[in-house]
């Protein structure tokens, strides 16, 4: 993988939280105007999940477990590894980058990002869930969708030519029975793939406010690597 | 060619040649005074670091993929241009050059304190590479940063993990928020200049070829790219802005001045043809002036230049005075009118110079240079009005003026109503609103309206650098000495960063080299450079594919060449270049410099004073934020002196000008009236004062000190005619007010702030002054008794004639040779004759009667002058020791004198002042005479000293005071057939009778004929002359009188008269050596010849 292309991995993993909330529908725009419809009750959402990482630099994929919870419009925490080896948090308009093991944590305004080569998919994150078909076919083209007898993948391309650079083409895999998320595939430039399997998936719990609470204290090394000098 | 025409070719040569070495420079730290730390900073960071040195160019397009095509497309072809341009980047270095990145690695783990490199090679040992790979392969699995997963995907091993070094160092930052904006769709290209140094004009040329082919490469991208922007700033924008916005407003300054001067002078005189010599002799002016510029400074800078428009107001003066006083006196002859003149205009120049120069100890190299020029322009400039242009104008009679459309003012203000309003309203407006402020910002440097500084708002706005960076300049004579330095200060940063005084700081430690560390860590990086085919294996088993070692590979090469070559101090790829070019450069001195960068918090000012105090010594730290009030400070500290010493100048300029405390002081109030009145307006205005618009304050001083010598010698010429002090020397400065007022006024919308603010504060202080000198000063100056106060020449001696001066002329005549005393005395008579025409006055008037002609009596004066100086120098010489008695050599009539010994009836040598007379005792003692010399008490303790002198040449003196017993002494030598001299004119009271001299009235010494009276003695007339081959003595024949009729007073005084009319023929033959400098002769109502009764 090429160094560039990583340089915004952890965003386009992030916007497709975000986005497969959004692609729930059956069938091309019919199956995504049904799956926008169910989408508004969804309020809250977490899951386990496998990241299966295939790097240019290594033979054989990694792989590694997580959870994921997600509540609307615009909280989450992501957790990679068990025990924790790193965490990604946002809470109000920040976006947390955290390795609990060294106690150090990166923070990023989102603000920060507003401008840069993701602004589209950071849309649909400040913005919560993309409610209607119109705002989606801004961001994406579709260029197909995978049938089998258990899911929909749908094969999307970011429409703005520095997204596509970085992110040339991506997979949201959903069930066909329950319109629920399946997995995610990121595919980058220099061929670098990045999976994630969900299981046990569950919508509209009561989850509990500190998942969003940064878990730092004065111990902690706080670092912002984006914040202009 | 005659004698004058060599001197005129001579003059010339120094001319030409300064005009031959002038050349102008736009470089404003050559204003600035180096050795304040902020200015040598920024001196140093803009002229040693290619980041100051080049051109950006910025592209801003909607879309990214636009701006980043057209700056690839722009840096490209720029590239080819090798004529113009060095080098052309719109990427970072190492986005070209990747394989870069290892050897830059390689080199900066070399350069690491040896704990650090000796801690890689204890993880990198063979037991541990399991460890190590297996902690990538965690990273790589569960890293949520994504700068760290493309790190380590490429470096197993973790060699990218420096220590101190920067990721930019090493390549891994990928710089876009140097060369692009977040979203790409802003783009910068660095230029940097085919050629290393430019001057202003060089800059401005090569700037406009470069936008030419920028302009022509975006012509020719797909579609032309509408919507693709693109803007220039950067060092040479800058300079091409600054410089040619300057150096264009100062031309349209001139031209502006020049054509108002005009303007005003056909209104006033509906004459071209004085005007047509009015600009020849300011042009004249200007030439001359910029040659003596050339011949002292060599370069003058585009700022220094503005002393151009001051020297046009200044000197303008002085011809429309000169022209004015001719209109008012057509019927004079030029040198009466610059008999007139010339004290004013004189004193005006000599005063306005010396206020100029006073400006060198302000601590600001440019407006020394500024002032150094102005101060050469006045003087050079009165020299012109008064040598050329009047004498051109006055060959013919003026028009008569009655067309003009300024005509005298019907009611000239009189009384102090007027000054009472003034000074109440300024006083109102001051106590009330106070006085102007004092902005320290650096934003007068900077052009009113500029694309360079508004494409650098919008880089700085697009890359979200909101703060003004401070800079750190570290210097050293070796990369050693610079590291440290670098260690210390990062210390220092650290802890300001702590207390949040500054928000970040980058220096370039991490990428700055150590010998010395290289030196210990080369034998471990060999070794493991040796293990290469052990960490690929390794790698390899943990599952990382040979791509993934490509880093691991170039680092371990690098340290293998690192053996062929120990003494490789940097590294050489492209890439390192260009890195190092930003932050180190060599010094003059062959020493070494590096540059950081320092994000303050807050006060730029205050964090700046603070660093400069913290970090080690030699590390300068600057901005351009606290340039403005590092300039400030450096000038306040010296403002105190700078005025005492204007004071003291103004004082003794004004006392040489005036001779009279009360027009001194009336100068004074007219300046601090004129200042207020201006600070008053200002504050009403709401402007405030800055760095440029300081400037004004001498240039105001100047032009007010000039208007009070021109109004007040001009009320003593026309004492209570207010009306004709109007109509000469008044619409004269009102045309010259009116000149600056217009030519100043020209540059309010000068394209750069700072000078538009200095020339509005100009025009409304020469307003001011106008005012306060030509409508409230002849009021002051009639008021305080001006038109009563005796205007007479000078009764007495001068105040230099006394101990001090004459001891100091006994050092002249020892330690300089003949020729050069002589000449220093000669000159130094000419400047007094020019700086007290009224001493030189009263020679002319003393004369007039011997000559019976002015202009004959004008010129004896003149060579008068000269004799008495070329005699002072002979009579210090020789009583120093350097002129031996034998240069007075025996004259004619020398047998009257051995005939008058021998009789023993005692012989009065009687002479007037004339010649050299003290030569005569060397030639008595020759003769074996020993003489007493009768002489009046001496000013200021010569007495003492010439009595001295004379008894080491073998001469007594007596000293006739109020002692009535002194004559008794000289009666008795007399008697006993003794020599006594006596000089018999300009006598003291008690010995003064009138008699006749030249068939006028005049003062002589009854002295001679009372001791002929009581002792008998031959009264012989001598005179000690200076010819062509030097000193001759001459004997008269003696003056016979009847010893018994002398009983009678009346006849002792016809008598006098005619031992004085025996010289009455020497005197008509050399009128030049007749030495009296008060008058002689006594005016019809002046001070009478008085007689004892």
């Amino acid at each position: 993988m090429n160094p560039q292309h990583f340089r915004n991995l952890l965003l386009p993993l992030l916007f497709l939280l975000g986005a497969t909330a959004v692609l729930a529908g059956p069938e091309d725009d019919a199956l995504l105007d049904r799956w926008l419809a169910r989408q508004t009750n969804v309020i809250a959402w977490s899951a386990e999940f496998v990241q299966t990482r295939h790097l240019k630099a290594l033979t054989q994929p990694l792989t590694t477990p997580g959870r994921v919870w997600f509540v609307a419009p615009d909280k989450f925490r992501w957790e990679l590894g068990t025990p924790a080896q790193s965490i990604a948090l946002r809470a109000r308009d920040d976006l947390l980058i955290i390795a609990p093991r060294l106690k150090r944590a990166e923070r990023y305004s989102l603000a920060d990002f507003a401008l840069g080569p993701m602004k589209d998919a950071l849309a649909l994150l400040d913005t919560g869930f993309p409610r209607d078909a119109t705002d989606f076919h801004r961001r994406f083209d579709l260029l197909g969708i995978g049938r089998t007898n258990a899911t929909y993948a749908f094969l999307l391309q970011p429409r703005a030519a520095a997204a596509r650079k970085l992110l040339p083409e991506l997979t949201i895999i959903i069930g066909t029975h329950d319109f629920r998320l399946n997995a995610t595939e990121l595919v980058f430039t220099d061929g670098s793939r990045l999976r994630n399997d969900f299981t046990n998936a569950a919508e509209n719990q009561v989850m509990d406010p500190a998942l969003f609470a940064p878990p730092m204290d004065a111990t902690w090394k706080v670092t912002e690597p984006l914040k202009p000098k | 060619m005659n004698r004058r025409g060599w001197l005129w070719l001579l003059c010339a040569i120094p001319l030409v040649v300064g005009l031959a070495r002038l050349r102008f420079d736009a470089d404003i730290f050559n204003l600035l005074p180096s050795d304040l730390p902020a200015v040598r900073g920024l001196q140093l960071q803009q002229q040693n670091f290619s980041n100051a040195r080049e051109l950006l160019v910025t592209l801003h397009a909607a879309d990214a993929e636009v701006a980043g095509n057209g700056a690839r497309a722009i840096a490209n072809h720029l590239a080819t241009r090798t004529h113009l341009v060095r080098s052309a980047r719109w990427q970072p270095p190492w986005l070209e050059q990747p394989a870069d990145a290892a050897e830059n690695l390689a080199w900066l783990w070399l350069q690491q304190p040896p704990a650090e490199f000796a801690a890689l090679a204890t993880k990198l040992t063979a037991t541990n590479l399991t460890t190590v790979l297996a902690a990538a392969r965690e990273t790589l699995a569960t890293s949520l940063d994504p700068q760290e997963l493309a790190r380590r995907s490429y470096d197993p091993f973790g060699l990218t993990q420096l220590p101190v070094a920067s990721a930019a160092g090493a390549g891994f930052d990928l710089g876009s928020g140097i060369f692009a904006s977040a979203d790409g769709t802003y783009r910068i290209i660095f230029v940097e200049p085919a050629r290393e140094r430019m001057n202003y004009r060089e800059a401005g040329e090569w700037f406009s070829a470069v936008r030419a082919e920028v302009a022509q490469t975006v012509a020719a991208l797909p579609n032309g790219a509408p919507d693709l922007h693109v803007s220039f700033t950067g060092g040479p924008a800058f300079l091409s802005e600054i410089s040619g916005g300057m150096e264009s407003d100062l031309k349209s300054s001139v031209f502006t001045t020049v054509l108002v001067i005009a303007g005003l002078f056909w209104l006033a005189h509906r004459s071209w043809r004085p005007l047509g010599w009015l600009i020849v002799a300011l042009l004249l002016t200007l030439l001359l002036t910029l040659a003596l510029g050339g011949l002292v400074f060599g370069t003058l800078n585009v700022v220094s230049l503005g002393f151009a428009a001051v020297l046009l107001g200044l000197t303008v003066d002085y011809g429309l005075v000169s022209y004015q006083e001719f209109v008012a006196a057509p019927d004079k002859s030029p040198a009466e009118i610059r008999h007139e003149v010339a004290p004013g205009i004189g004193y005006s120049a000599a005063t306005t110079a010396g206020t100029f120069l006073l400006l060198g100890f302000a601590g600001l190299p440019g407006l020394a240079q500024l002032g150094v020029l102005t101060a050469l322009g006045l003087l050079v400039g009165a020299g012109v009005m008064l040598f050329v242009f009047l004498p051109l104008v006055a060959r013919r009679r003026p028009a008569l003026a009655s067309g003009s459309a300024l005509v005298p003012v019907k009611k000239f203000p009189v009384g102090m109503f007027p000054t009472v309003a003034v000074v109440l309203a300024a006083i109102a407006v001051l106590a009330g609103r106070g006085t102007p402020r004092i902005t320290a910002s650096a934003d007068p440097l900077r052009p009113r309206s500029s694309a360079a500084y508004d494409a650098m708002d919008e880089l700085k706005l697009r890359l979200g650098r909101t703060n003004e960076p401070m800079w750190a300049v570290f210097s050293g004579r070796d990369e050693i000495a610079v590291a440290r330095q670098l260690e210390a200060a990062n210390a220092v940063l650290a802890a300001a960063k702590d207390r949040g005084e500054i928000s970040s700081f980058d220096l370039p430690a991490g990428f700055w080299p150590r010998p010395d560390f290289a030196a210990i860590n080369r034998p471990a990086a060999l070794a493991l450079a040796a293990r290469g085919e052990e960490f690929r294996t390794q790698a390899e088993a943990a599952g990382f594919t040979v791509d993934a070692l490509g880093l691991t590979r170039g680092l371990l090469a690098a340290w293998s060449r690192a053996r062929l070559d120990p003494s490789s101090t940097w590294p050489t790829n492209s890439t390192a270049k260009w890195l190092v070019s930003q932050f180190a450069a060599r010094d003059a001195d062959g020493g070494w410099l590096a540059l950081g960068v320092i994000q303050p918090t807050g006060n730029s000012d205050r964090t700046h004073a603070g660093l400069a105090a913290s970090l080690p010594a030699g590390v300068l730290v600057t901005s351009w934020e606290s340039l403005g009030a590092s300039l400030l400070g450096h000038v306040a500290r010296r403002v105190s002196l700078l005025m005492v010493l204007i004071a003291l100048v103004l004082v003794g300029c004004l006392w040489l000008a005036f001779r009279r405390w009360r027009e001194v002081a009336l100068s004074f109030a007219a300046l601090a009236l004129s200042f207020s009145l201006l600070l008053a307006l200002m504050t009403l205005i709401g402007w405030s004062w800055n760095l440029l618009s300081l400037v004004a304050l001498p240039l105001l001083l100047g032009s007010s000190v000039d208007s009070t010598i021109h109004v007040q010698l001009a009320l003593r010429r026309h004492g209570p005619d207010l009306r004709a002090l109007w109509g000469t020397t008044g619409k004269a400065l009102l045309l010259c007010a009116g000149a600056n007022i217009a030519g100043f006024g020209s540059l309010a919308w000068s394209s750069n702030l700072g000078l538009a603010s200095l020339d509005l504060v100009c025009a409304v202080g020469v307003g001011c002054v106008f005012v306060v000198c030509v409508g409230l000063l002849p009021a002051w100056w009639q008021i305080l008794g001006g038109g009563q106060e005796d205007t007479s020449k000078p009764l007495r001696v001068s105040s230099l004639y006394g101990a001090r001066i004459w001891r100091a002329g006994l050092k002249l005549g020892r330690m300089f040779p003949p020729v050069l005393a002589h000449g220093l005395a000669r000159m130094a008579a000419a400047v007094y004759v020019f700086v007290r025409p009224s001493r030189f006055a009263v020679v002319v008037e003393n004369l007039r009667p011997v000559l019976g002609d002015e202009a004959a009596a004008r010129r004896a004066a003149r060579r008068n002058f000269s004799e008495f100086a070329r005699k002072l120098v002979d009579l210090w010489r020789y009583e120093a020791g350097g002129l031996s008695a034998e240069a007075v050599r025996s004259g004619s009539g020398w047998d009257h004198f051995a005939a008058a010994v021998s009789s023993g009836s005692g012989v009065l040598l009687v002479t007037p002042h004339l010649g050299n007379w003290e030569f005569g005792a060397p030639l008595l003692t020759r003769l074996g005479v020993r003489p007493l010399v009768l002489t009046a008490p001496e000013p200021g303790g010569l007495t003492e000293a010439r009595v001295a002198a004379r008894a080491r040449q073998g001469v007594d003196t007596l000293v006739v005071g109020s002692d009535p017993f002194a004559f008794v002494e000289v009666i008795q030598r007399l008697q006993k057939g003794g020599v006594v001299a006596l000089l018999v004119d300009r006598p003291p009271a008690p010995t003064r009778v009138g008699v006749e001299l030249f068939g006028q009235p005049f003062a002589a010494s009854i002295a001679a004929a009372e001791l002929a009276r009581a002792s008998g003695c031959v009264v012989l007339p001598v005179c000690i002359l200076r010819d062509a081959q030097g000193y001759r003595a001459d004997a008269l024949p003696p003056v016979a009188y009847d010893r018994a009729a002398l009983g009678d007073r009346a006849a002792r005084i016809a008598f006098t008269g005619r031992i004085l009319r025996v010289f009455e023929p020497v005197i008509r033959q050399h009128p030049d050596q007749w030495f009296h400098f008060v008058p002689v002769w006594p005016e019809a109502d002046g001070p009478v010849v008085t007689t004892r009764p």
